[in-house]
């Protein structure tokens, strides 16, 4: 997911690259640490599963784009986009639905991981929609067809924040260039 | 370049080798290489390679990887044998997570550090700190490991110059870029100019870093080993660079 793009005037700083380079890093760093701020913040789901740390996750895929005097900070992780537009999503790939996982020993594992038998010799789907385990018997995942999420757009940090990082960024390298000459 | 394509530019490197034998080859050669202790099957280092480049572009989940390992380990007729359950059997998710996760932050790590370290990101943003961003159920301390190693705190942060050789020495593998250790939760935050020169980091008329020379994955390279000739590690690498891989007194020049 690419995120805000940054168009830096041409007379503001007389080498551009380094511009383009300062600001891209600094708007970087912002969107990971409120990526992270937000992992933090996030409650333990309804079901006691573990967290799963999606966002951290988000938070090391940010990378940037740096082209001419443009820079962009690019998201990594599946889903971001999805949470920050907010959309309804359905299966592909020939699946029917999504399963969701509601015990812990579960927990980051997909159906096809626990059981890779052709023929789902391990686990059974019952009536209501959820696949269990044979031999517990214990409910694993429920089986959701689709699900519509909102748009959230504290999913990242504001157009304001990201601009007052880059002038934030820009000042630092004046303050810098100017010690220097 | 994005973490998979420094990925998918890893040479694949198998070996009988231990942990504690592949941590003595040079740096440089490990950050080329794809490699797991005593994991010697080429087909598997290549999936392992494929899947962790996958999900380093957020298009593979984990578990999606792991299944996929562990269809091609069957195939293969793998036994862990007597390491069956531990951490060397390749089976089990735990062994699995720490390959496929350790070399995904590896790569996005060394990313984010040479985007950190570009000439205008040095300038505006010359200070980063050294602090936790995963929990873990054990933490390492990571301060007296900073402070061992000659880290300074400011404020009671553990901060230092993006180019200080303070993050390679904490660092198991000897890069100057997270993650530091195998399953740690220690990241970096850039710290800005002007707030380094109110903590003390630098002083205003300090020379500004210079940028570190950049690795070139497609070059040749050597570095100063810790084994001889007729060692293990030694004859690893020859068993599977060939010609490629030379010694000459305690240097291993690498012949891309």
């Amino acid at each position: 997911m690419k995120i805000t793009r940054i168009i830096l005037p041409p007379d503001l700083i007389p080498d551009q690259r380094q511009a383009v380079e300062a600001v891209s890093d600094r708007m970087s760093g912002l969107v990971r640490r409120h990526l992270r701020e937000r992992n933090d913040s996030r409650p333990a789901n309804q079901y006691g599963l573990p967290k799963t740390n999606y966002y951290e996750d988000a938070a090391e895929s940010v990378t940037t784009e740096v082209s001419g005097n443009v820079a962009a900070v690019v998201i990594d992780k599946e889903g971001v986009a999805l949470h920050y537009e907010g959309g309804t999503i359905r299966p592909t790939n020939g699946k029917k639905a999504f399963a969701i996982p509601i015990d812990p020993a579960v927990a980051g594992i997909w159906p096809s991981e626990y059981d890779p038998t052709p023929k789902h010799e391990k686990t059974f789907i019952t009536p209501a929609g959820a696949i269990g385990d044979r031999d517990t018997g214990n409910i694993l995942w429920i089986l959701i067809p689709k699900f519509t999420i909102k748009a959230d757009p504290t999913v990242l940090p504001t157009d304001d924040d990201l601009s007052n990082a880059a002038m934030d960024a820009v000042w630092d390298l004046m303050d810098a260039r100017r010690t220097a000459s | 370049m994005t973490a998979a394509e420094t990925i998918l530019r890893k040479a694949l490197f198998g070996s009988d080798l231990s942990s504690e034998q592949l941590s003595r080859l040079p740096v440089e050669f490990r950050n080329r290489s794809m490699f797991s202790a005593h994991v010697e099957e080429l087909r598997v280092l290549h999936e392992a390679r494929e899947k962790i480049a996958q999900i380093a572009a957020g298009k593979l989940s984990a578990s999606e990887a792991r299944r996929d390992l562990r269809a091609l380990l069957d195939s293969l007729g793998y036994d862990p044998g007597d390491d069956r359950g531990t951490i060397k059997d390749l089976l089990t998710q735990r062994r699995l997570d720490l390959i496929l996760q350790t070399n995904v932050r590896q790569a996005r790590g060394y990313v984010q550090h040479l985007e950190a370290t570009t000439e205008g990101a040095l300038l505006a943003t010359p200070g980063q700190e050294l602090l936790r961003v995963r929990s873990r159920r054990v933490p390492r301390d990571w301060r007296t490991r900073w402070t061992n190693a000659g880290g300074r705190l400011y404020d009671g942060r553990m901060i230092a110059l993006k180019t200080d050789p303070i993050w390679t020495r904490i660092s198991r593998f000897g890069n100057p870029y997270p993650p530091f250790d195998f399953g740690s939760g220690m990241g970096v935050e850039g710290v800005g100019r002007r707030e380094c020169i109110r903590l003390g980091v630098i002083s205003p008329d300090d020379p500004p870093q210079k940028v570190p020379p950049r690795d070139d994955f497609n070059g040749n390279l050597q570095a100063s080993v810790p084994f001889g000739e007729d060692s293990p590690e030694y004859r690893a690498l020859k068993r599977q660079f060939g010609d490629n891989v030379s010694f000459d007194n305690g240097t291993v020049k690498w012949n891309a």
